[in-house]
């Protein structure tokens, strides 16, 4: 299939900057490690580095194509459709399973009494709209969304040092590291969510102009974003407490509530939400996009009307919304315990694995003839 | 992509049709900046300071009240507040809220635990807002006083609190992060009401010059979880100092050469390097205080001018630390207490130890003492040097 080539290497390591941001901070998953989260970040992000660069590999092998080419090409005709409706299900699943992630961050910070119809309806439009509009203008978009992010993002630790809700005391020793809890925070958790979700761009690399800078720059906007994170979240933990930072729902916003009791910045926690509204929004159009070009690929020869392909989508996204996400809970125990062990795992771990290997005997044996 | 379009304007335009799921219109809503929680047979009482708007703000200004204490009983706090609701034309908006104050009542009878794992799940009270006690009177009590200086005396107490330095006012994490811990006890700050408690609920309060007020008294002391006893101003601002930052306070002590008295007037200080050491059945804790001020009022006839005389006078204010300091570990062992958290020291620096002496741990304070290694610095001297009679 021939992809127009149309977005540039900034705009898109911007978009993967706000994608890995996403809803990350907000949930404070790094946070159960501890006063040693700084290190289990650091550890997760060059995990996420390795699969990073597996998943270039696969790309630059394949000569840059999309995932649903990677796979007919790597497994074969059917099992290669098997595995590329597998992800486009996967994608739009997470894609709904993020949606759920802002609706309930909506209702518990900002909005308590809206129904979460309303919440996931607006966030339903905007990705419509964002599909009409096109990848080239959602991926532009992130240069500006992610410019005021990263300012702020880059900012937020002077103010928490310089207002004093830092406390020394919570983090010290800082020489015991309990490398069992650290170890159980990374993996399978923090290295899946985010960093394995990176898989999702190979669906969108084929836009890219710059073809050979792509790894230089995921890796760079990988290095960037672990260190910011672990950053945030070892003030986070001197802010909070460890042992009770992990017990909020919503930490990150807990710690910026503190910031505003004697010092003239008020309510930060405030432009905070909205600073993580941006992130979810680029993570849930990224997946739909994914969900959408995978899906798209696979039925190309068929005649299956394109249009119609989209909306199914669109609708499936929001349907699977509303599956195990009663309540926070629910979706909190589903989202960060079973769907990292048994989804992301095999996805994002497991398969590029078999890909890569494929790949490298293939390019071995056509180099030996 | 038709289809895609039709989809997205017919959405669109029935979007309109949704109600307002959380439409509370400015007008509509009431504001309170300071809720108090007393103890009630089976519950808690509710009081809740609404600031009445018309009296306020507005082109037509009303000679109301400016703002009025509702209260009620409930078996949970938040049946209390509902009860509150039905008083009011307004709905409640417990958002700015700045002030928890708790009566002493409750505290005694060991509630705070209750209290503060209820401000922390709430959505409504925002975790920043300053946990305050009371003395002799109930919380209700003090909200229903004019406060003569700001107005409004959710916004009196917390300038009160704040003014004082950055460890004195406590928010429901910090109280949270102590009752985890081991080896330290709660502190909360508390207030006290000055004057008759009836007349300071009416207007008239306003009016006089000399009114029924509230002062901020020093620091409510806990063991464990229950409140057990009250340190007074003075000895409350040595604890501060043991803790870290405190400042802006006075130091008194006497003469080196005579009784009269002089003032120090402590402008920064710092604790530093808490460190624990054990000598056969005593546990000793060595702090570092560095101490910034100046010289403040002076009757003693040594001359100023004199950097001899330096040193003497900062010999004199080592010796009324450590007596004031020796002072306050003798109230806290009095009670079994250990508010300074000397126990969190032991367990930091010597684990082992403190395993085994963890059971009848705050008894085994009797056996603590405190010495302190004050480095004090004189920045001036005020204006006029010297008084060499």
């Amino acid at each position: 299939m021939h992809y127009k080539q149309t977005v540039g290497i900034i705009e898109m390591m911007f978009a993967m900057m706000l994608f890995l941001q996403g809803s990350t901070i907000i949930l404070g998953v790094s946070l159960e490690a501890g006063k040693d989260v700084w290190l289990a970040v650091l550890s997760a992000g060059s995990a996420g580095l390795l699969l990073f660069s597996m998943y270039a590999y696969i790309w630059k092998k394949n000569d840059f194509q999309g995932l649903h080419v990677i796979f007919t090409n790597q497994l074969g005709k059917y099992l290669g459709f098997i595995t590329s409706v597998v992800y486009s299900i996967y994608f739009a699943y997470i894609a709904a399973r993020v949606i759920t992630d802002f609706t309930q961050y909506i209702n518990g910070t900002l909005l308590h009494n809206m129904l979460p119809f309303f919440i996931k309806f607006s966030i339903f439009l905007i990705l419509i709209y964002t599909y009409l509009k096109g990848l080239e203008a959602f991926i532009r978009s992130a240069v500006i969304f992610g410019f005021f992010t990263l300012v702020f993002l880059l900012i937020l630790p002077f103010i928490i040092v310089l207002s004093g809700i830092f406390n020394v005391e919570y983090i010290i020793p800082y020489d015991s590291i309990d490398v069992k809890q650290v170890a159980e925070t990374v993996i399978p958790t923090l290295v899946t969510f985010p960093f394995g979700e990176l898989i999702v761009f190979l669906a969108l690399f084929p836009f890219i102009k710059e073809r050979q800078s792509v790894f230089k720059g995921g890796s760079s906007v990988i290095i960037i974003f672990s260190i910011i994170y672990s950053i945030l979240s070892f003030l986070i933990i001197g802010a909070l407490h460890p042992d009770i930072a992990s017990s909020y729902t919503y930490p990150f916003v807990a710690a910026l509530e503190q910031l505003d009791t004697k010092y003239f910045i008020q309510r930060i926690d405030i432009l905070a939400v909205i600073i993580f509204m941006i992130g979810g929004y680029f993570k849930i159009t990224v997946f739909t996009f994914a969900s959408i070009y995978v899906a798209k690929d696979c039925f190309s020869k068929t005649n299956i009307n394109k249009a119609f392909l989209v909306s199914c989508i669109f609708i499936a996204i929001v349907l699977l919304s509303y599956t195990y996400s009663e309540n926070h809970t629910m979706h909190i125990k589903v989202g960060l315990e079973i769907v990292p062990k048994y989804m992301h795992v095999p996805l994002q771990i497991i398969m590029p694995l078999i890909i890569l290997l494929l790949t490298f005997v293939k390019t071995k044996r056509n180099k030996v003839r | 992509m038709k289809y895609l379009y039709m989809l997205f304007i017919i959405l669109s335009i029935s979007s309109i049709f949704f109600s307002q799921g959380d439409k509370h219109e400015l007008n509509k809503t009431s504001f309170s900046f300071a809720i108090g929680i007393d103890y009630a047979k089976g519950g808690y009482e509710v009081s809740l300071q609404l600031i009445n708007p018309g009296a306020i703000s507005g082109e037509i200004i009303l000679n109301n009240s400016p703002y009025i204490v509702y209260k009620a009983t409930g078996k949970t706090i938040d049946s209390a507040l509902e009860k509150i609701s039905m008083n009011t034309s307004r709905s409640l908006d417990l958002q700015q809220e700045q002030i928890v104050l708790l009566g002493e009542e409750l505290l005694r009878k060991g509630k705070i635990k209750d209290i503060i794992e209820y401000i922390l799940h709430s959505t409504d009270i925002p975790s920043n807002s300053i946990i305050v006690t009371t003395k002799g009177n109930s919380a209700r009590e003090l909200l229903e006083i004019f406060s003569p200086i700001e107005g409004i005396s959710s916004l009196e107490i917390s300038n009160t609190l704040n003014k004082l330095g950055k460890k004195v006012s406590k928010t429901a994490n910090d109280i949270k992060v102590d009752l985890i811990d081991d080896g330290k006890d709660i502190v909360v700050p508390y207030i006290e009401l000055k004057g008759d408690a009836k007349k300071g609920g009416e207007k008239k309060n306003l009016e006089t010059t000399e009114p029924t007020h509230f002062a901020f008294v020093g620091l409510a002391l806990f063991k464990e979880e229950k409140l057990k006893s009250f340190m007074n101003y003075k000895d409350s601002l040595y604890l501060n100092l043991l803790y870290g930052k405190s400042s802006g306070f006075i130091i008194e002590s006497s003469c080196p050469e005579s009784e009269e008295k002089f003032a120090y007037k402590v402008t920064n200080s710092l604790a530093k390097k808490k460190e624990y050491q054990k000598e056969e059945d005593k546990y000793i804790f060595h702090y570092d205080l560095y101490l910034k001020g100046d010289i403040s009022q002076y009757n003693c006839h040594l001359n100023l001018e004199n950097p001899e005389t330096s040193n003497q006078i900062e010999k004199q204010v080592k010796k009324s630390i450590n007596n004031k300091t020796h002072k306050v570990l003798e109230h806290t062992k009095e009670h079994e207490m250990d508010p300074l958290g000397l126990g969190q020291i032991i367990s930091q620096q010597d684990p082992k130890t403190w395993n085994k002496i963890k059971g009848d741990y705050p008894a085994l304070l009797k056996n603590a003492e405190i010495k302190v290694n004050s480095h004090i610095t004189i920045q001036n001297v005020g204006n006029y040097k010297s008084r060499g009679d």
